[in-house]
C-alpha cells in the first residue's frame, strides 16, 4: 500500500552504473548490504532525490518520485523522507534542538523524540560537542520528528566505536520497530544487516547479487563476497563470564567481560574439521553431519547440522585429504579466541 | 615618497646610450606642444635626448622640492615657479615663454545653450571647474570673481584633462579650461569678454642642480626662439 | 610565543611586514600633531568622512545583494560562457580604476548609452552625486566578495545541502539556512575586504562621480586634493583613514573570524 518500490538504473558522472530492483513493504526493513564503492550511497541519493535516475521508477505508495523523465522528478524537499545520512550531517552552526526541528514546526514531536531517545538534556548543546552515539540519536530524532513516509539509515553505526555501537544499535532497533512505514538500512556490516533487517539485498559493484532473508543469505551465500562477509555463523546465546549457554549446548569464549543475551559470531574459517575426535580437550568440540558442500573454487564451504547449525570453510585440498562428502559424520572444533560475542 | 617615485620614473625613462638625457618637467597642458618641441630640438641637437615628465604643475613642484633630478621646469603657474625659485633651485631667472587664456568649453553642439560666464551660477546645469588650488582653477575663479558670478560647480576636477574629458563626454554642460585645451579637445569654446579674461603665464627655467646646464639653457632658448614660439602658437598658446 | 617555522620564513615575513609598516611610520612621523585635532574637525574632513562611511557601507550592501547570488551561480551552475563571466568579474581588479571610472561615465553618465535613456526617462543623473560614488566603489570592490564567496561555496561539503533538502528545505531555504551559515567566516572576510577596497577607492570615483566637497569628495579624494596644496592636511586625513581601517579590520577579525 505505502511501500517503497525502487526499480531503476543510473550512470554516475564517473561512469559507474547502478541498477537495482527492490520493494520494501510498509513496516518491513530492507538492508542493502555491500562493500565500499558498491553504490550504496548512490542508491540513497536516488531515493532521496539528490540525483535523478535514467530509467525505471522510484515510488512510495501511490506517489512516483522519479521515472527517468524531468517531468516525473520530484525534488528532495517534496519527498517527505526521513534519512539518517552517513556521518549524520548535523548542521554545525545549529544546536541540537535547532537541528532536530530544522525540517518541522512540530515542536511537540521534536520534544517527544528527544525524550524517547534519551537526549532531552542535550537540546541546547552545540553539535560539535556531541559524542558519536549522541550525534546518531540527534540525526535519528531529526529524521523521525517530521513523521516521514519512509525511514532510510545510511551506515548509522559505522561512525561509532565498538562499545557505543551496542547501545546505539539497541536504540535503533527500537526505533525501527516502532516506525510504521518502509525502512531501508544501508550497511557494510553483515551483523547489523542480519540483526535489524527482514530482507537483505547484497549490492556488489552496482548490482544486487543476492536477495533474501538474513538466514538465506547466511546459509546460501551466492557470491564470494556474500560468503565472506555474510556467511558468518550467528548464534543466540546467554553469556556468563565466558560461558555461552545455547540452550541445548554450550560454548566457551575468551571474552569474559559480557553477560546477558548475546549474538555469537564465528567465522567459517575459524571452524576446524576432523574425521576423529581431536586430541587433548578443547572445550568447543562437537559432532556434526555434513549436509551440503559448496565449492567456490579456491575454498569449500561445508554446511553442517548437529547441536547447532554451523558453516565451516576449508581449502579444496583439505577436503580431498580428509575424504569428506555429504552425509559424513565429522568432528568440529573452534578456539575460544575465535568465538566473538556482541551484547543484544 | 613622491620624490622616490619620480626618481624611479625618470631613471627608467632615460637609459638609452651615451646621449645626454635632458629631463624636462612640464605642465600637462603643454603635453602636445612640448612633444613637438622635443622632436624639433632633438633634430637640432642630436646628442641630446629630451625626456619629458608631464604632470600637473603642483605635482611637479612637489617632485622638484623632494629632490627629483630635473634639468628644466616649465610651469603653468607663475606662483609655482616662484616657489621653486625661492627655494634656490633655479639657475638664472625664469622666463615667461607662453600665455594661455581661460575659456568656457562646452560639449559639441552646446546642448545646454551656454552663452557666457553668468551661466556658471545656474543650479540646473552641470558645471565643472578645476580644483581651486591648481592653476586652471585659480584662473577660472579669478575670472568668476571679476565678473561677479557666484559659481555653482558640480565637480572640482583635479586637473584640466579630467575636466575636459567630462565635458567631451557631454556629462558636464560647461567648464572653464585653457584656450589650448579647447583647441586640442573635442569641445567648443566660448571666449570670455576681455574685461573678465584671465591669462596664465607659463614660466620656464633651467634648474640649478642640472647635470647638463648647457643643454638645459639651450632647450630654454629654443622654446623662446621663433621656431619654438611657432610650435606653441599652433597649439593655441599666445606669445608673451 | 615560540615560532616553529624555519628562520628564513620568519625573516622573509618580517621584511613583508616592514613593507606595510614603513609607509605608516613615514605618515606618523610627518603628522602635524599640534594642529591634528583642528584639522580633523574641519568641514572638509568631516564631510569626506561622512561620505566615505555612507558610500563604503552602501557598496558593501549592494555587493552582498548582487555578488552573493552571482558567486552561487558561478560555484554551482553549469552554463555556457561561465569562464567569460568569471573573467568579467575579475576585470575591475585588473583594469586601472581610473579607466573603470571613465568606462562607467561613458555607460552610466547622463550622455551614456545606459545613463542617457535613464536620464530621459527619469531625470536621474548618476555622476556628480553620491550614487556615482557608491556605484564606483561597488564596481571596484564587489569582485573581492564574489571571489571569496565562490571559493568558499566550492569548498563546503555539499552533502549538508542534500540533508537539508531531504528535510524539506527548498533550494533557496537551503542556501539561506545552511549554505550561507556554513561559509560565514569566508563571507565575513569577503565583506571586510570589500569594505576596505571601497573605503580606499579613488580613481573610479574621481573619473565617474567627480569631486565636490559634501557631495562626492570621499576621504581619498580629499587626500589627493590636499596633497597638492596642503601636505599637512593630506597627512592628517591619511592617518584618519589608516586608523579607521585598522580599527575596523582588527576589530572585525577578532569578533567574527575567530570562531
Amino acid at each position: 500500500m505505502t511501500g517503497l518500490h525502487a526499480r531503476f538504473s543510473l550512470t554516475r558522472s564517473d561512469g559507474f552504473l547502478l541498477s537495482v530492483d527492490l520493494d520494501v513493504p510498509a513496516g518491513a526493513t530492507l538492508a542493502l548490504l555491500g562493500p565500499n564503492g558498491a553504490g550504496k550511497s548512490t542508491f540513497v541519493d536516488a531515493v532521496a532525490g539528490l540525483t535523478s535516475i535514467e530509467a525505471g521508477r522510484i515510488s512510495l505508495g501511490e506517489r512516483t518520485f522519479d521515472d527517468g523523465t524531468p517531468e516525473g522528478f520530484v525534488p528532495p524537499e517534496a519527498r517527505h523522507l526521513g534519512i539518517v545520512f552517513q556521518d549524520y550531517l548535523l548542521f554545525p552552526h545549529l544546536n541540537v534542538l535547532e537541528n532536530v526541528t530544522f525540517g518541522t514546526t512540530n515542536f511537540a514531536a521534536a520534544d517527544q523524540w528527544l525524550e524517547e531517545l534519551g537526549i532531552d538534556d542535550l537540546r541546547e548543546r552545540p553539535v560539535a560537542d556531541l559524542s558519536g552515539g549522541e550525534a546518531q540519536k540527534v540525526a535519528l530524532a531529526r529524521a523521525l520528528c517530521r513523521d516521514p513516509d519512509l525511514l532510510m539509515l545510511d551506515e548509522p553505526l559505522s561512525a561509532l566505536d565498538a562499545t557505543s555501537r551496542v547501545d546505539v544499535r539497541r536504540g535503533l532497533a527500537d526505533a525501527l520497530e516502532r516506525f510504521q512505514g518502509p525502512k531501508v538500512l544501508i550497511t557494510h556490516d553483515p551483523t547489523e544487516a542480519f540483526l535489524l533487517a527482514d530482507v537483505v539485498h547484497v549490492l556488489e559493484d552496482g548490482e544486487v547479487t543476492q536477495a533474501g532473508t538474513p538466514e538465506q543469505i547466511r546459509l546460501r551465500p551466492r557470491t564470494p563476497y556474500a560468503a565472506d562477509l555474510a556467511g558468518a555463523n550467528l548464534l543466540h546465546a546467554e553469556a556468563d563470564s565466558g560461558r555461552l549457554d545455547l540452550g541445548s549446548s554450550a560454548l566457551v569464549t575468551a571474552d569474559t567481560t559480557v553477560s546477558g543475551p548475546v549474538i555469537v559470531t564465528i567465522h567459517p574459517r575459524a571452524v576446524s574439521i576432523h574425521t576423529h575426535a581431536p586430541d587433548g580437550s578443547p572445550r568447543n568440540v562437537w559432532r556434526a553431519r555434513v549436509d551440503r558442500v559448496e565449492n567456490y573454487g579456491d575454498r569449500v564451504r561445508l554446511l553442517t547440522a548437529g547441536v547447532v547449525e554451523m558453516t565451516a570453510e576449508v581449502t579444496p585440498a583439505a577436503i580431498e585429504s580428509l575424504g569428506i562428502g555429504v552425509g559424513d559424520d565429522v568432528w568440529l572444533s573452534v578456539k575460544a579466541t575465535e568465538v566473538h560475542i556482541d551484547p543484544v | 615618497m613622491l620624490g622616490l617615485i619620480t626618481v624611479l620614473a625618470v631613471a627608467s625613462a632615460c637609459d638609452n646610450g651615451s646621449d645626454q638625457a635632458l629631463r624636462v618637467s612640464a605642465a600637462s597642458s603643454l603635453s602636445e606642444a612640448f612633444g613637438e618641441i622635443e622632436s624639433a630640438f632633438e633634430r637640432e641637437n642630436p646628442d641630446v635626448d629630451v625626456v619629458l615628465n608631464l604632470a600637473g604643475s603642483s605635482l611637479l613642484r612637489e617632485q622638484i622640492l623632494s629632490g627629483a633630478p630635473v634639468d628644466v621646469f616649465a610651469s603653468a603657474s607663475r606662483e609655482i615657479m616662484e616657489q621653486i625659485s625661492d627655494a634656490g633651485l633655479v639657475s638664472g631667472r625664469p622666463s615667461v615663454f607662453a600665455l594661455n587664456q581661460i575659456e568656457i568649453a562646452v560639449p559639441p553642439g552646446n546642448p545646454a545653450n551656454v552663452t557666457g560666464i553668468s551661466d556658471f551660477a545656474r543650479d540646473d546645469l552641470f558645471l565643472g571647474l578645476c580644483e581651486a588650488q591648481v592653476p586652471c582653477g585659480i584662473l577660472a575663479r579669478a575670472a568668476l570673481d571679476a565678473s561677479g558670478v557666484v559659481a555653482a560647480p558640480d565637480t572640482n576636477e583635479p586637473n584640466v584633462r579630467s575636466l575636459l574629458t567630462k565635458i567631451e563626454a557631454g556629462e558636464l554642460d560647461a567648464g572653464m579650461v585653457y584656450a589650448t585645451d579647447v583647441l586640442a579637445g573635442e569641445v567648443e569654446g566660448i571666449q570670455l569678454p576681455t574685461q573678465y579674461s584671465t591669462v596664465a603665464e607659463y614660466p620656464m627655467a633651467a634648474l640649478a642642480d642640472s647635470a647638463h646646464p648647457a643643454a638645459a639653457t639651450a632647450f630654454v632658448d629654443f622654446v623662446l626662439s621663433s621656431a619654438g614660439q611657432a610650435i606653441l602658437a599652433r597649439y593655441g598658446f599666445i606669445s608673451p | 610565543m615560540r615560532s616553529s617555522l624555519p628562520r628564513w620564513a620568519v625573516a622573509i615575513a618580517i621584511v613583508a611586514v616592514a613593507l606595510f609598516v614603513i609607509p605608516l611610520v613615514g605618515l606618523i612621523a610627518t603628522t602635524p600633531w599640534a594642529e591634528f585635532g583642528s584639522m580633523l574637525a574641519s568641514d572638509l574632513v568631516l564631510d569626506a568622512l561622512a561620505l566615505s562611511a555612507v558610500a563604503s557601507v552602501s557598496a558593501v550592501l549592494i555587493s552582498a545583494v548582487l555578488g552573493i547570488p552571482l558567486a552561487w551561480l558561478l560555484a554551482r551552475a553549469e552554463f555556457r560562457g561561465k569562464a567569460l563571466v568569471r573573467g568579467l568579474v575579475l576585470l575591475p581588479l585588473v583594469v586601472p580604476p581610473i579607466v573603470g571610472g571613465a568606462a562607467l561615465l561613458f555607460a552610466l553618465g547622463r550622455a551614456g548609452i545606459i545613463g542617457g535613456p535613464l536620464y530621459e526617462a527619469t531625470g536621474i543623473v548618476l555622476p556628480f552625486s553620491i550614487w556615482g560614488v557608491i556605484i564606483a566603489a561597488t564596481f571596484v570592490s564587489m569582485p573581492f566578495l564574489v571571489i571569496t564567496v565562490e571559493a568558499a561555496l566550492r569548498n563546503i561539503d555539499r552533502r549538508y545541502e542534500g540533508a537539508a533538502a531531504s528535510l524539506g528545505a527548498t533550494k533557496s531555504e537551503v542556501f539561506r539556512r545552511v549554505t550561507l551559515p556554513m561559509i560565514r567566516p569566508s563571507l565575513v572576510a569577503g565583506l571586510v575586504l570589500t569594505w576596505a577596497r571601497a573605503v580606499g577607492e579613488f580613481g573610479a570615483t574621481i573619473a565617474f562621480a567627480g569631486n565636490l566637497q559634501g557631495e562626492t569628495q570621499t576621504l581619498p579624494l580629499a587626500v589627493f586634493v590636499a596633497l597638492e596644496t596642503d601636505r599637512d592636511a593630506a597627512v592628517a586625513i591619511s592617518l584618519v583613514m589608516v586608523g579607521l581601517a585598522l580599527a575596523v579590520l582588527v576589530g572585525l577579525r577578532d569578533r567574527w573570524l575567530a570562531r
